[in-house]
């Protein structure tokens, strides 16, 4: 090691570990943080209003399906009674739970929440009980699976205003 | 030079008297509040160690401006990033990563060049006067660093001030670990030839 070699490790040992910046940061940093938050904080109204919408969407298809199965014969044994699913109705208990144990959320939403599930899980068990009687019906899997689709956007939207409420209340 | 004026603005402080540092536990803590959404827990994180990552990025850039927009976003994305903060390492060597792979990102075409341009960017760094300052100060070592080419800059930074291996900074960077190598020799090479100045 040379002389220069010397003085360069000195001067690179003098460097400063610390340096701040010209002016404060923060400010800036906070108003991208806000601005990210008020761009978060619809995506849980989209959701509910797209599980609303396809709730009813749904529902309309599975109204004008019934209809149309029942006319050319007798009522089909499933319009008359639902027999309930056990895996359906320990995943609506389940689901039911999970939004009870939200006790963050203010009354008028987790109503709101809870109605919409109900819709769902209701749906759910009618369309199950359609399938058992007719297994292979594309249709009817169809709207199945867009049902377990909304259950799951409906848990998902109450978890993201959970943790948005529980956010707020730290600040 | 803009970024020599930047360098210059920034408000400099020597090891020596850099601030102690705080409790880990204590930024476990306020970590684990940010990641609830305490954005004044955040705040108190970002006051620690914004000195640490923004000399980084300033060393790393080469000017102010650059490095300040750095600075912000590196911890914009660690506010993003959060859930993914685990407590492995500290949150400053979590927050100081952030801050290198932010920089990177932003010199990675020049650092693809840099790849095969290495004369060039030297003829460019010869043809710049020498800082007038006393030599062998901690600020006019920032200077000569400031004007090295990017790719030297980038390899003399984390190797010698930074401490990564050739290893890591060929990760880092998508440079090969002989051309880090290269890097880092002409890059002390230029920066003698200035202190002996």
């Amino acid at each position: 090691m040379n002389m220069n070699d010397d003085k360069l490790d000195k001067a690179v040992t003098r460097l400063a570990r610390e340096v701040q910046p010209g002016r404060d940061l923060w400010p800036g940093i906070a108003a991208r943080l806000e601005q990210r938050r008020r761009a978060a904080r619809p995506l849980w109204a989209y959701g509910l209003a797209a599980s609303l919408f396809l709730v009813v969407g749904a529902g309309g298809l599975w109204f004008a399906f019934g209809q149309h199965r029942a006319a050319p014969g007798a009522a089909p044994e499933y319009a008359v009674t639902t027999p309930v699913d056990p895996y359906l109705a320990q995943r609506a208990a389940y689901a039911e739970q999970s939004v009870q144990g939200a006790t963050d959320l203010d009354p008028a939403t987790r109503g709101v929440i809870l109605k919409n599930l109900h819709i769902i899980e209701g749906s759910m068990q009618k369309i199950q009980a359609a399938l058992d009687k007719d297994p292979n019906n594309p249709r009817l899997r169809a709207l199945l699976y867009d049902l377990y689709q909304n259950e799951s956007r409906l848990l998902a939207a109450t978890q993201q205003i959970q943790a948005q409420t529980n956010a707020r209340n730290d600040l | 030079m803009g970024h020599q004026k930047g360098m210059q603005a920034a408000t400099v402080m020597q090891l020596p008297d850099a601030k102690p540092r705080p409790e880990t536990g204590d930024d476990q803590a306020l970590a684990l509040r940010a990641q609830a959404g305490d954005m004044g827990a955040f705040e108190q994180l970002y006051r620690r160690y914004v000195g640490r990552v923004h000399a980084v990025c300033l060393r790393l850039a080469g000017n102010r401006s650059t490095a300040e927009e750095c600075t912000q976003d590196a911890f914009v994305k660690a506010w993003e990033s959060l859930k993914s903060f685990r407590g492995d390492s500290s949150f400053g060597t979590w927050v100081h990563r952030i801050a290198v792979n932010t920089v990177l990102e932003r010199h990675r075409t020049q650092l693809r060049q840099a790849a095969w341009v290495t004369v060039k960017d030297d003829e460019i760094l010869e043809a710049v006067p020498a800082p007038a300052a006393e030599p062998g100060h901690g600020i006019d070592l920032e200077q000569c660093i400031a004007e090295l080419p990017p790719a030297a800059r980038t390899v003399f930074v984390l190797f010698d001030v930074e401490g990564h291996s050739h290893e890591e900074i060929a990760q880092l960077t998508g440079l090969a670990v002989g051309t880090s190598k290269a890097h880092l020799h002409r890059a002390r090479q230029l920066l003698r030839a200035r202190l002996e100045a």
